[in-house]
């Protein structure tokens, strides 16, 4: 597998498509710091954190690692290279995560480009972190292992998709049904147990504050753990919780998200072991 | 005699299409072997079986002896270089790059030789230009380049000539000779064109609906094609007589029969034969090519 990721990771750094999508990292977050530090400019009583300037744009991983895998990858099949891997006896194992351990890799770069550009702009713009480090290091190390999971899920869709277009397309669909996914579930998870503030006008125009009543769409029970695990197990779960800084569960982010790395490589490698290439 | 590759009743099956079925197959070492047969007679298949982009439904091969389920056909497999279908490139790569990046596949230790693979085929001028850029000839030659990278001595080639122009199929034909005749690489080439076969091909098989109908070699080939006389003869030892001291060339077929590879006075013979106590019953011209030879095997009309 060594002469596999040699030739991976040289087809990474030789890829077009690998530098545009660096530049647009290190643009995106250029972007984004500029329009806070505006923001703050002009709205002096609202304090932009570095915090925000850096994970904010975590969410976006999805998208950019999808594209980057789908571009990548699809050449493989599309022109016919994964071929001459087979043909010389490249076992199709070594293929799988020789291509599984490029890609990721080359998401880390894009996520640590994110980190690093936001982070070293920020730090001049906007000062130092909020959180404390071993939260900062926690929260890096939680976004690198989604980025791993993300990558495994476009690995797989593209490994297992013969038609470039196609697997582009599922790739990004896919990211957006967790983006929607995780969101809905946050919404709903984050609705109050109870109703405060209701208030009720009398006829003789006297208000008077009620109760509190509890909240029908509060959700209990086993549906509430069951959609607090869904969420954090979405990549994208994780990433809308980590830009909304909604820690309270983010200890069992690292072993969810190698949970479902885990897993989604060995589904795409018994469906990759038994395709019939063309 | 020694086989590189060989197979037995290989099948393989899409859903209740059999693209091949019973597939026997032998192709000796050092033989450029022609698989002819129409469109979709499974001669892509074949290959991609062999080159192990997918596995067989039933049967078997084996590649330098070794058997296509056992593991060590990886090992087998880096003595062999493919193109199938069409050739397998990084468009965005120059030519001196995709060897580069098969070398790295191949975990060859350095990249001495790409610049004398470019030459043999042919590209040792692209310089910056990339694959995408390239003709198709340019990109069918580059295509064997990244099959030679590893130094194989057993090359296969599905329809390497398809959509080239005439040049074209000149310089791939020169190449295959060269290759065969100066570094002894045994070849498959599957093709439907059998003009250019017949210039290349030392062995030829013969495939339709999946199977094989016969593997003949250039020379018995040869034999069966060639231009000649069949006559019927009451006797063929005074046929035989007369034909030595004519000094013809004949062929023995059965005691009644025999071709003749040349042209014959007729009417001389039969005089010849009358002496001998021998009668002439009939005489027809027999013209095969590889065409004729080709559509008398698997059926189809003539279009003469």
């Amino acid at each position: 597998m060594t002469k596999l990721l040699s030739a991976g990771c040289y087809r990474l750094f030789k890829s077009r498509v690998f530098w545009i999508m660096l530049v647009i990292c290190i643009l995106l977050q250029v972007l984004v710091c500029v329009d806070n530090f505006r923001y703050e400019r002009e709205r002096p009583e609202n304090t932009v954190i570095l915090d925000d300037i850096v994970f904010s744009i975590v969410p976006a991983i999805g998208f950019i690692s999808s594209a980057l895998i789908s571009l990548l990858l699809g050449e493989e099949y599309s022109d016919g290279v994964m071929r001459n891997k087979l043909t010389v006896g490249h076992r199709r194992s070594d293929i799988y995560f020789a291509n599984l351990i490029v890609c990721t890799a080359g998401s880390f770069i894009m996520l640590a480009a994110l980190f690093l550009s936001g982070g070293l702009l920020g730090f001049a713009l906007f000062g130092g972190f909020t959180y404390d480090a071993g939260t900062v290091l926690w929260l890096v190390l939680c976004c690198f292992l989604l980025t791993a999971a993300l990558s495994s899920i476009d690995v797989l869709v593209v490994m297992c998709c013969q038609n470039k277009a196609v697997a582009a397309v599922l790739s990004l669909a896919l990211v957006l049904v967790m983006l929607f996914a995780g969101s809905y579930l946050d919404s709903v998870l984050n609705e109050p147990e109870m109703q405060y503030g209701a208030m009720v006008v009398h006829e003789d125009g006297v208000m008077e504050f009620v109760d509190p009543a509890p909240n029908p769409h509060y959700v209990s029970g086993m549906t509430r753990t069951v959609m607090a695990i869904t969420e954090d197990i979405i990549p994208m779960g994780q990433a809308i919780q980590i830009n909304n800084f909604a820690l309270e569960r983010s200890a069992r982010w690292p072993l969810l998200s190698i949970a479902l790395f885990t897993a989604v490589s060995a589904l795409g490698y018994a469906i990759f072991k038994k395709k019939d290439i063309k | 005699m020694d086989y590189i590759l060989e197979t037995r009743s290989l099948s393989k099956q899409y859903g209740h299409f059999k693209a091949l079925d019973g597939m026997d197959m032998h192709i000796p070492k050092g033989a450029i072997y022609g698989l002819v047969g129409k469109n979709g007679a499974g001669k892509t298949t074949l290959i991609r079986l062999i080159c192990g982009l997918q596995d067989p439904s039933s049967g078997s091969f084996t590649l330098y002896g070794t058997e296509n389920r056992d593991k060590a056909i990886v090992r087998a497999r880096r003595r062999m270089g493919a193109v199938v279908e069409t050739p397998s490139l990084y468009p965005d790569m120059t030519a001196e790059d995709n060897l580069k990046m098969q070398y790295r596949v191949l975990g060859l230790p350095s990249f001495e030789g790409i610049g004398a693979l470019l030459s043999l085929v042919g590209l040792e001028n692209t310089g910056r230009k990339k694959a995408r850029n390239f003709s198709l000839g340019m990109k069918q030659r580059l295509g064997i380049a990244v099959a030679l990278a590893g130094d194989p001595d057993f090359l296969v080639l599905d329809e390497p000539v398809n959509g080239l122009d005439p040049q074209g199929i000149i310089e791939i034909r020169e190449l295959i000779l060269k290759l065969n005749r100066e570094r002894q690489i045994s070849v498959l080439i599957s093709s439907h064109l059998l003009d250019e076969l017949s210039r290349l091909a030392t062995h030829y098989g013969f495939i339709d609906s999946g199977h094989m109908v016969r593997e003949i070699s250039a020379a018995e080939l040869d034999t069966v094609c060639r231009k000649c006389v069949r006559l019927v003869v009451s006797d063929v030892k005074p046929l035989g007589r007369v034909l030595d001291s004519m000094g013809i060339e004949y062929n023995i077929l059965s005691p009644t029969q025999a071709d003749v590879f040349a042209r014959v006075n007729l009417s001389g013979l039969v005089n010849a034969l009358a002496k001998e106590d021998c009668e002439l019953i009939a005489a027809q011209e027999r013209d095969e090519s590889l065409e004729s030879y080709y559509v008398n095997l698997v059926g189809g009309a003539r279009h003469d």
